[in-house]
């Protein structure tokens, strides 16, 4: 295989690679069912890395990137929209709390052409200050248009209001004052921190062989050199909860809706798996739990739980829209009894096992297109370990009642909670 | 061989039915749609109403038995109800596929609709009309719609005050009449995946069982209004304003001005390096989304051509004038060649990228049946893309979009006037 390159795994068709060069690590998985690929830049770097003055940078710099590279700028007429989008490339990129990722769908005769184009700004982003002007505006319209919606200010008041000293307290677009006031140099200099070929994984997945993959990301990617300086690293650890909390937005809007969350473990932790079992077999489908308990009673319009998969330990909640007549505290009263009925009787077998088969079918349908699998990489590499995708089923199945109910009551625990209420105001 | 000739189109039992083997392993994806003609927002309301209790029990099945059939094989099986068609949609592994043709079908043709579902629903319904009270973008969507179209129209949506009424005033015998009336149109299918298209024939000719539905013809197009207007929605807590524009196109998916239209409202509006896109949003920083396309247009009845934008409240003024001026720029003086070359490939492109997946196959096909056209017609997109003329898309602008006929709505919070 490819002299450039050292194999550092291999699951469910994906191999993984190290640029023996720069670091650079290449994840492949060849599929010539369609004429189609999917290129994916995942760089380890969001708003768990931001400081205070410096909230929304990574996203900043995220729109920052679409301004204007070397050989990819509007001034040459091949921006990059215009040169991805004319080969009718999907383009996007999005920023979390632990990554950023840039990505493309096209035609695979094209592959070529999206790795150009992302190694150009690996190293090559303009950073212009009259870019940074304009995007300013138009990322302060985007926050504007998060805040029109209650139930994103809810959930994002919730962690800020559970994490109080690490940076997932603070919104992925920043504070509105940061936004408004980030300098061109601060920005400048987040990018010099982190955007290296070693803090990046990029994916190519789709109509392509492993060794033209590795060839093509060699040819690109190769030649760019590692940060001169050590990557600054995230160093905060929360505080121990110590009490409940709870918070209430009210702004205008018609019905309310009530958040729960639990301080819950990070993404590689063996209990995020039980937790995440729990929150399935709570809410998902219409045989769950707290769909039946909640939703067919009309108690409540909708009902959702998760665990999120952080790099560092997050929130598992419960997320319920009130029905017109339902209070707030009926709602937690059996959001809360729910989960003490699994902390004291844990839950029955056939709930894991419908839990696991409909896992089973979502691995079959993320086989469909590349970019479903492209998506599950990203937040498998973000939280650490880009095997965690495909290990997910295998680990979930290990599980029993008995550990769904150890995490219930390790986790799920009053002290450990946040409560979030959006309250209409007429 | 192209997607048309990899394609069983057949009928089995009532349904107009395609089938297309892919590479996919296990994985099989199921499109459908039937026609209907409420006739009405009322009647419109109602059909949604019935559509959102297809799925809480059969004749012969309670809600929580075929939930937990599909939910124990990781199956998923939808209804949804828009305008004058219903749709189904379903994804499942292969070797679940006769399970889940048979649960459609009964769900579909033989559902429950009892009083404590109907009520549910009911209720569930009208939570959601209400939530789209203080939602600037469905209410700006709403009173452009009015402002476009009259009210017999299959666009046309009425305020949240007046759906709430009128759900309130149907009975369970109307929903129960929409479902009797749903069954008088031909269902279309199209299966997509790791399948085998005889045994699927068999499948749903079985499943469909004695549907004796028909063919409808096109939805009577009610006129249009004749006078544009200017109208604010206001809604306190909401500083991001959402603005629309638009006008009635007299067109339908047919026409052969249609591809023309499309391809203009494309390069005007239609992706990031589109001239909208480009000049409000990369140039001058005055929103974070601004689009334009055709709206509504189907091949029964005509629809509109729509630009919209959001804006914060300092810029609300400005981002107007601007959009403006960019719709008057295109309308005045078309696009160019290299515009139009540009956005040819474009479509070619995405066409193959959309072509990736069992579910971007699937829609395609149902498009090309719901328009009532051979399949052949999914694989001559590109040539028919290709074969619009510069002289064409300038001809269609010239002679359909007109700036002077715009509609503009703005729905938000209004920025307060500066004092003395």
């Amino acid at each position: 295989m490819h002299e450039s390159f050292e194999k550092t795994g291999e699951k469910a068709g994906i191999t993984a690679w190290k640029h023996r060069g720069n670091g650079l690590e290449v994840l492949v998985l060849p599929d010539d069912s369609a004429p189609v690929a999917a290129f994916m830049v995942t760089y380890r770097v969001g708003s768990r890395n931001e400081s205070a003055g410096l909230t929304g940078a990574t996203h900043f710099l995220e729109h920052l990137m679409f301004k204007g590279s070397t050989h990819f700028n509007t001034k040459l007429g091949t921006s990059v929209f215009q040169t991805l989008q004319k080969v009718g490339a999907q383009v996007n990129a999005t920023t979390w709390n632990d990554r950023t990722n840039y990505y493309e769908v096209l035609p695979s005769d094209h592959l070529d052409l999206a790795m150009q184009v992302e190694a150009d700004r690996m190293r090559g982003a303009l950073l212009l200050d009259e870019d940074i002007e304009s995007e300013r505006t138009v990322i302060l319209n985007e926050l504007d248009r998060g805040e029109n919606e209650p139930i994103r200010k809810l959930y994002q008041s919730v962690w800020s209001l559970a994490y109080v000293a690490h940076p997932y307290h603070h919104p992925t677009i920043g504070w509105r004052h940061d936004v408004e006031t980030v300098t061109p140099d601060g920005l400048r200099g987040f990018y010099n921190d982190y955007y290296w070929p070693e803090n990046a994984t990029v994916s190519v997945i789709g109509d392509t062989t492993v060794e033209d993959a590795l060839t093509r990301v060699d040819a690109h990617f190769g030649g760019i050199g590692n940060a001169p300086t050590p990557m600054p690293q995230q160093a905060t650890r929360e505080p121990e909860q110590s009490g409940a909390r709870k918070l209430e937005i009210c702004m205008r809007g018609e019905l309310g809706a009530t958040m729960l969350a639990y301080k819950s473990p990070s993404a590689l932790d063996p209990d995020a798996d039980a937790l995440a079992l729990l929150a399935s077999i709570l809410t998902r489908g219409k045989s769950s739990r707290l769909y039946r308990s909640l939703v067919d009673t009309g108690v409540v319009t909708s009902v959702s739980a998760g665990a999120s998969r952080f790099r560092d330990p997050g929130l598992f909640y419960v997320l319920a829209m009130l029905a017109p007549e339902t209070t707030h505290e009926q709602v937690e009263a059996e959001v809360r009894d729910a989960i003490e009925a699994i902390a004291e009787s844990g839950v029955e077998q056939s709930e894991i096992d419908r839990t696991l088969a409909s896992l089973r079918a979502q691995q079959a349908y993320l086989r469909d297109g590349p970019y479903a699998i492209a998506s599950q990489l990203n937040e498998a590499i973000a939280a650490g370990d880009w095997q965690l995708y495909v290990d997910n089923l295998e680990r979930l199945s290990k599980l029993g009642s008995e550990d769904v109910q150890r995490a219930a009551q390790t986790y799920l625990v009053r002290d450990r909670s946040t409560v979030g209420r959006f309250v209409p105001t007429a | 061989m192209g997607i048309a000739g990899r394609t069983t189109r057949t009928t089995a039992g009532p349904v107009d039915l395609a089938v297309l083997p892919t590479g996919i392993q296990d994985v099989v994806t199921i499109r459908g749609s039937v026609d209907t003609d409420p006739g009405s927002p009322a009647s419109e309301l109602v059909q949604d109403w019935m559509v959102r209790t297809l799925d809480r029990g059969s004749q012969s099945r309670d809600r929580f038995e075929i939930a937990s059939i599909l939910e124990n094989l990781g199956a998923q099986v939808g209804f949804s109800g828009s305008g004058s068609r219903i749709r189904m949609s379903a994804r499942c592994l292969r070797k679940d596929l006769p399970t889940v043709v048979e649960l459609l079908f009964e769900q579909l043709c033989r559902p429950a609709l009892d009083s404590p579902e109907l009520a549910k629903s009911r209720d569930r319904l009208a939570a959601s009309i209400q939530r789209g009270i203080a939602d600037a973008g469905y209410r700006a969507n709403v009173a452009l719609s009015q402002a476009v179209y009259n009210p017999l129209h299959p666009n046309y949506i009425p305020l949240p005050a007046e759906e709430d009424r009128a759900l309130r005033e149907a009975t369970e015998g109307d929903a129960r009449a929409a479902h009797a009336h749903l069954l008088k149109g031909r269902p279309r299918l199209v299966i997509v995946g790791d399948v085998d298209p005889d045994a699927c024939v068999d499948l749903v000719a079985r499943a469909s069982g004695d549907w004796a539905g028909q063919e409808r013809g096109p939805v009577m197009p009610p006129g249009k209004k004749q006078k544009p207007v200017t109208e604010t929605v206001e809604i306190a807590d909401r500083d991001n304003l959402e603005v629309r524009w638009g006008h009635a196109l007299d067109i339908t998916r047919m026409d052969d001005d249609f591809l023309p239209a499309y391809l203009a409202s494309f390069i005007l509006g239609g992706n990031f390096s589109a001239r909208l896109m480009n000049e409000i949003r990369e140039k001058r920083g005055l929103t974070y989304g601004i689009g334009s396309g055709l709206r509504g247009i189907d091949s029964r009845y005509p629809g509109m051509w729509r630009i919209q934008v959001t804006l914060s409240q300092e810029n609300l003024e400005y981002g107007i004038d601007a959009t403006e001026a960019v719709v008057r720029e295109f309308a005045d003086g078309g696009v160019t060649d290299e515009e139009l070359a540009d956005k040819k490939t474009t479509l070619a492109g995405s066409f193959k990228v959309r072509l990736a997946t069992t579910a971007g196959l699937a829609g395609a096909l149902l498009q090309q049946m719901e328009d009532g056209r051979d399949l052949s017609w999914v694989d001559s997109y590109p040539a028919r893309v290709e074969g619009c003329s510069l002289e064409s898309v300038n001809e269609v602008i010239g002679r359909r979009f007109d700036p002077a006929q715009l509609s503009r709505i703005v729905a938000g919070t209004l920025p307060k006037p500066v004092g003395a």
